[in-house]
C-alpha cells in the first residue's frame, strides 16, 4: 500500500495511506499538481495542523475511507439539516471546543468536505434553541454591540396598530 | 365561509409545497374545542380576544400545539386542577406574555384626548405605569376616485415606515386618530379592563397591545441582549459610542480588525500561540462560520446575530441566501408562527428578501396585521406569494411601493374581488400573476393588467368572458396559461385567446366549459407556440375535434388528459402525435395495449404516465421501455402489473447502457399500489441496478371526470359540514361509482391530487 508522510506543525511525521490521505482536496491537488502520486519519499508539511488535530483527522479519514467520494463543486450543504449525524461520528465529535475549532480549521485547510460538515454541523447544533446571551456564555464572546433599545422601541411604536381601528 | 376558506387554502398550501411535503411540516391541527376558549379567526375577531384566559390554560395549549405532547393529558379535561392557586385571570399574548399593557385607538374628537382624558379612563382600573400617545390618520379609507391622490397621501402619511404621521398630520380626506398604549403596575388590571370593552366602546378600542410592547418580553429582551454586561456597564458603553462614534473601538474589534481576509486569519497561527487560554469560536475564519450558519435555522442565526460585532457581520452574510424566504419553510424548527415571529424575523432579514411566500395555515392567528409587516420591512421584494388570507382593499393598504416593484404575485384562496384591480394597476412590472381560487374576481380586476407572461386563474369561477377577453387584448405576450374550472368563459373568451395569444406555450384548461362550443375549444389546439397541454375532467363533450387540431399542427411535447374517464378519446390520434415526449393519461379505464402498442413508434417519450391504467400488461409495457430509450419516468401505479416487468426492465436498461458513455439512463419507475411490494428492493439484481432502475412506490392518485364544475366545488370544497364527516367521507356514496375504481381512496389525496395536478405543471414552467 503506497503510503505519504505527513509532518504536523510540531514536527511530528505521519506514515499515511495514500488512499486516506486524498480525503483532502489540498493533498490531492497538491500530489497531482507536482506529480507525486508515485513518488512518496518526500515529507509533506503541514504548518497548520498540529499533531493531536492531525491524529484526529487521519482517525476519522481511515473510518471514512469507503464514503462516496464528494463531488468538489458542492461545498453548500443541500439542507439545514444537522440530525443526520452518524453514530460514529457523534462518539468521534465528543471532544472540548478547543479541538472542534482546530477540526475545523484544519479541515477547512486541508479540504476535507466530510469533516467539514461534520464540525460545523456540531458547532451549529451547539447553537441551536439558545438566546443570544446563552450563545455568549458557550463560546465566551464579548458582546461588543452598541445597545439600541431606545431607538428600537421608538420604532416599535410607530408601527400604528391600524387594523384594531374600529370605525363607528 | 371562514372554515370553507381555511381548508381549500390547506390543500393549496400542501400542494404547493412540492418537495417539501415529505417533511411535514402541517401537522394536523389542534382540536380547538379542546383549547377551552382559545380558537383561531382568520380576521381579527374582536370577541376572540375578549375572553379572558387563564395564563396555564394558554400556556398548556400553546405548548400543545407546539408539539409538546406531555401537556396533552390535560386538554380536553376541562381546566387543570391547579388554577385554584391562581385565582386572578390574566390575559396573554399569542406568543404567551402577559399583557400588561394594552393598546387603545380614539377615533371619535381624537383632537380631545390627552394623556389627562386617558389617564381618567383607564385609572379607575388599576394604577397605570405609564400612557403613551400617538396621532395617525385613519389611512385605512379607502379613496375610490383618485388612485393617484390616495396614493401621494398615503405615501406622505406613511413616509414607508418612518416618521409616518406622527405630530404632522394632515386633516386630507381622512380622520384623525389617536392612539396609545397604557402600561398597568399589574396584569390584573389590565385583564378587568380589557374586560370591560364594550363598555368602554362608547370612549375608544382597546386591545391586548403586542407581544413586544409586554412589560415580560421587553425585559426577556433586554436581559438576552445585553447579557453578562452589567447594567452601568452598558450605560457607559452605550454613552462613549454614541458620543465618540466609531473612534473608540471595542477592545474586541482589535483581534477582527481583518474579518474579511480569510488568508490572514487562517495563518494566525501565531496568535493561537499567543493566546493560551486557547481558540475562540472567533478565531475562526469567515467561510468556516458561514458554514456553520450553513446548518442554522432562522431563530439562532438571528439570536447568533445579537452576540456580537463580528458575527453581526456573518450572520449579515448569511442572511442574503433568504432571497427567497418562504415561511412555509423557514424556521422549520417551529411548528407555528406568531406575528412577533415574523416581526423578529422580517425586521431583521427583510431587506435581503426578494421572493416572499406567505400562508395562513403556518400562523395560529392568521390575521392581515401579519401582512401589514411586508411593506414595512421587505423594501426589494420581487415576488410575493400570499396563500388564503382574506384580502379586503383595508388588508392591502400600504402594499402600494410593494406592487410596484413586483414582478411575480400570486395571491391564492384570498377572498379576492374585483378591487384589486387598484393595486394591480400600480403593478408596472408585473410579469407572472396567480389568482386561483377567488371565485369573487370576475377578470375586471385585470382590466390594467398588460404584457404578463403567466396567469393562473384556476377555480375562480366567476371570471367572465367579456373582460377576459379585453385581458387577452393586451396580453399577447402570454406563455402560460391556467383557465382550470374557470366555467364561465365564453366562447368568444376562447376564441380570443386561440386567435391573440400566439406566444402562448403552456395551456391549462381542465374541467369543461359550458359555454364554449367545441369548435371554438378545437381553436385552441391550433395555437402556433402551443407545446405542453393539460386538459383533464372534460365531462361528456367530445373532445375528438380538439385532439383532431392537435394532431394536424403536431407540435405538442406534454400532454395531460388524465382522468376524465367519460371521455370518449380516440386513442389512434395520439400515435399522429410524433413530437410527444410527456404523456399522461392516467385513469384512462379504456386504454390499452394495442394503443400503448402505436405509441412505441417514435421512439422519444421522456415521460408516461398511466396510473390505473388497468388494461396494460407487462408486455406492452416492456416493448415500451424497449423502444423509449430516453424513458426517464414510467408511471404504472394502479396498474395490473407483476414483478416480471421490473426484471426485464433491469435487462432492457442493461442491454441498453452497454456502450453508452455516461452508463446508461436512470428510469425511475412508479409502481405504488400494485402487486409489488416492497421486498423487490431486496433483490440482488435490483438491488445491483439501483443505478438504472429506481423504484418507487408512490402512486398517483385518480380523480373522475365527467362531473358539472360547480359539482365539484359543492361536493369537495364547499362541504360546510363539520370535520368528523369530512374525514369519515362516505365512500359508499352513490357517487362510488364514479370513480370507477374498486380501491378505497383517501379523500384527502384526491384533493391533494386535484391540487398538485397543475402545481407540478406550473414548477415545470418555472424551474426547468
Amino acid at each position: 500500500m503506497p503510503c505519504i508522510q505527513l509532518q504536523s506543525s510540531d514536527g511530528e511525521i505521519f506514515n499515511v495511506e495514500f488512499e486516506i490521505a486524498m480525503c483532502s482536496f489540498t493533498i490531492k491537488t497538491m500530489m497531482v499538481d507536482l506529480d507525486l502520486e508515485d513518488n512518496c519519499e518526500e515529507v509533506v508539511p503541514l504548518t497548520n495542523v498540529d499533531s493531536n488535530i492531525l491524529r484526529k483527522i487521519l482517525q476519522w479519514a481511515n473510518y471514512h475511507k469507503d464514503d462516496p467520494e464528494a463531488n468538489p463543486e458542492d461545498g453548500k450543504p443541500v439542507d439545514r439539516r444537522t440530525d443526520n449525524i452518524c453514530e460514529w461520528d457523534q462518539e468521534f465529535m465528543k471532544v472540548d471546543q478547543q479541538t472542534l475549532y482546530g477540526l475545523i480549521k484544519a479541515a477547512n485547510y486541508l479540504d476535507i468536505r466530510g469533516l467539514m460538515a461534520l464540525t460545523c454541523k456540531t458547532v451549529a447544533n451547539m447553537m441551536k434553541g439558545k438566546t443570544e446571551e446563552q450563545m455568549r456564555k458557550m463560546f465566551n464572546i464579548q458582546n461588543d454591540l452598541t445597545p439600541e433599545e431606545e431607538q428600537q422601541i421608538r420604532q416599535e411604536n410607530e408601527w400604528c396598530e391600524e387594523v384594531e381601528i374600529v370605525a363607528d | 365561509m371562514n372554515r370553507n376558506n381555511g381548508r381549500r387554502g390547506r390543500g393549496r398550501g400542501r400542494g404547493r409545497g412540492g418537495a417539501n411535503r415529505g417533511r411535514n411540516r402541517n401537522p394536523a391541527p389542534p382540536d380547538w374545542d379542546d383549547l377551552g376558549m382559545f380558537r383561531p379567526s382568520s380576521d381579527s375577531d374582536d370577541d376572540s380576544d375578549l375572553v379572558p384566559i387563564n395564563g396555564l390554560q394558554l400556556l398548556k395549549a400553546l405548548n400543545y400545539m407546539r408539539g409538546d405532547l406531555s401537556g396533552k393529558a390535560h386538554c380536553g379535561m376541562g381546566p387543570d386542577p391547579s388554577d385554584d392557586r391562581t385565582d386572578e385571570r390574566i390575559f396573554h399574548t399569542e406568543d404567551g406574555y402577559p399583557v400588561n399593557t394594552i393598546y387603545a385607538s380614539f377615533t371619535r374628537n381624537a383632537d380631545s384626548v390627552t394623556e389627562e382624558v386617558i389617564r381618567s379612563i383607564f385609572e379607575p382600573y388599576g394604577p397605570v405605569k405609564s400612557v403613551r400617545i400617538y396621532t395617525s390618520q385613519d389611512n385605512n379609507q379607502y379613496d375610490n376616485d383618485g388612485v393617484e391622490e390616495a396614493a401621494a397621501s398615503r405615501g406622505r402619511g406613511r413616509g414607508r415606515g418612518r416618521g409616518r404621521g406622527r405630530g404632522g398630520y394632515r386633516r386630507y380626506k381622512d380622520r384623525i386618530i389617536r392612539y396609545g398604549f397604557i402600561a398597568y403596575e399589574r396584569c390584573e388590571d389590565a385583564a378587568k379592563c380589557l374586560q370591560d370593552k364594550f363598555k368602554l366602546k362608547q370612549r375608544c378600542y382597546v386591545a391586548p397591545a403586542d407581544s413586544w410592547h409586554q412589560e415580560d418580553y421587553l425585559k426577556k429582551k433586554q436581559k438576552t441582549e445585553q447579557g453578562d454586561k452589567k447594567p452601568n456597564d452598558c450605560s457607559d458603553e452605550a454613552v462613549a459610542g454614541t458620543s465618540n462614534g466609531p473612534s473608540v473601538a471595542p477592545k474586541d474589534t482589535s483581534t477582527e480588525a481583518d474579518p474579511n481576509s480569510s488568508v490572514k486569519a487562517e495563518s494566525g497561527h501565531s496568535t493561537e500561540e499567543a493566546e493560551p487560554d486557547g481558540m475562540n469560536l472567533l478565531q475562526l475564519n469567515d467561510d468556516c462560520l458561514l458554514l456553520i450558519c450553513d446548518y442554522l435555522e432562522l431563530f439562532d442565526l438571528l439570536a447568533l446575530r445579537k452576540t456580537c460585532t463580528r458575527l453581526e457581520g456573518i450572520t449579515a452574510e448569511a442572511f442574503k441566501q433568504y432571497r427567497m424566504l418562504d415561511f412555509d419553510i423557514d424556521p422549520s424548527d417551529k411548528k407555528y408562527l406568531t406575528l412577533l415571529d415574523v416581526k423578529n424575523i422580517l425586521s431583521e432579514i427583510g431587506s435581503y428578501v426578494e421572493n416572499l411566500s406567505i400562508s395562513s395555515d403556518r400562523f395560529l392567528k392568521p390575521s392581515d396585521r401579519i401582512l401589514k409587516l411586508i411593506p414595512r420591512y421587505c423594501p426589494n421584494l420581487m415576488e410575493l406569494n400570499i396563500n388564503d388570507f382574506a384580502l379586503n382593499v383595508k388588508a392591502l393598504n400600504g402594499f402600494d411601493e410593494v406592487f410596484k416593484s413586483l414582478d411575480g404575485l400570486s395571491l391564492v384562496s384570498c377572498n379576492l374581488e374585483d378591487s384589486i384591480e387598484r393595486h394591480l394597476k400600480l403593478a408596472k412590472k408585473l410579469k407572472r400573476l396567480d389568482l386561483s381560487e377567488n371565485s369573487g374576481i370576475t377578470g375586471n380586476c385585470l382590466a390594467n393588467v398588460k404584457n404578463l407572461i403567466s396567469l393562473d386563474l384556476e377555480g375562480c369561477q366567476n371570471i367572465q368572458g367579456k373582460p377576459f377577453t379585453r385581458f387577452v387584448e393586451h396580453n399577447k405576450t402570454l406563455e402560460y396559461l391556467n383557465i382550470t374550472c374557470c366555467g364561465r368563459l365564453t366562447s368568444g373568451a376562447i376564441k380570443a385567446i386561440a386567435e391573440k395569444m400566439t406566444a402562448l406555450d403552456h395551456l391549462i384548461c381542465n374541467n369543461h366549459y359550458e359555454s364554449v362550443d367545441p369548435a371554438s375549444m378545437a381553436l385552441l389546439a391550433k395555437m402556433p407556440s402551443l407545446r405542453k397541454v393539460q386538459f383533464k375532467f372534460n365531462g361528456y363533450s367530445p373532445i375528438n375535434q380538439m385532439m383532431e387540431g392537435f394532431a394536424e399542427m403536431n407540435q405538442l411535447e406534454h400532454l395531460d388528459m388524465s382522468d376524465g374517464i367519460f371521455t370518449s378519446v380516440d386513442y389512434n390520434v395520439l400515435s399522429r402525435l410524433t413530437n410527444l415526449k410527456e404523456l399522461k393519461m392516467n385513469y384512462k379505464l379504456d386504454f390499452g395495449d394495442e394503443h400503448l402498442a402505436k405509441l412505441c413508434g417514435t421512439g422519444r417519450f421522456v415521460e408516461l404516465h398511466i396510473a390505473g391504467c388497468t388494461k396494460i400488461t407487462d408486455k406492452q409495457l416492456i416493448e415500451f421501455i424497449r423502444k423509449n430509450p430516453q424513458l426517464k419516468l414510467l408511471d404504472i401505479s394502479y396498474c395490473q402489473i407483476t414483478e416480471g416487468l421490473i426484471f426485464s426492465a433491469i435487462d432492457i436498461l442493461k442491454e441498453q447502457a452497454v456502450g453508452c458513455r455516461d452508463g446508461g439512463r436512470k428510469l425511475k419507475m412508479m409502481v405504488g399500489q400494485t402487486t409489488i411490494c416492497q421486498v423487490i428492493l431486496k433483490n440482488t439484481l435490483v438491488e445491483a441496478n439501483r443505478h438504472l432502475l429506481d423504484i418507487s412506490f408512490d402512486s398517483t392518485e385518480g380523480f373522475y371526470g365527467g362531473m358539472e364544475d360547480d359539482d365539484l366545488y359543492d361536493d369537495f370544497m364547499d362541504d360546510d359540514d363539520d370535520d368528523e364527516d369530512f374525514m369519515g367521507y362516505d365512500y359508499d356514496d352513490e357517487d362510488d361509482v364514479m370513480w370507477g375504481l374498486d380501491h378505497d381512496l383517501d379523500f384527502e389525496d384526491v384533493c391533494q391530487y386535484f391540487y398538485d395536478s397543475d402545481t407540478d405543471d406550473y414548477r415545470y414552467m418555472y424551474y426547468m
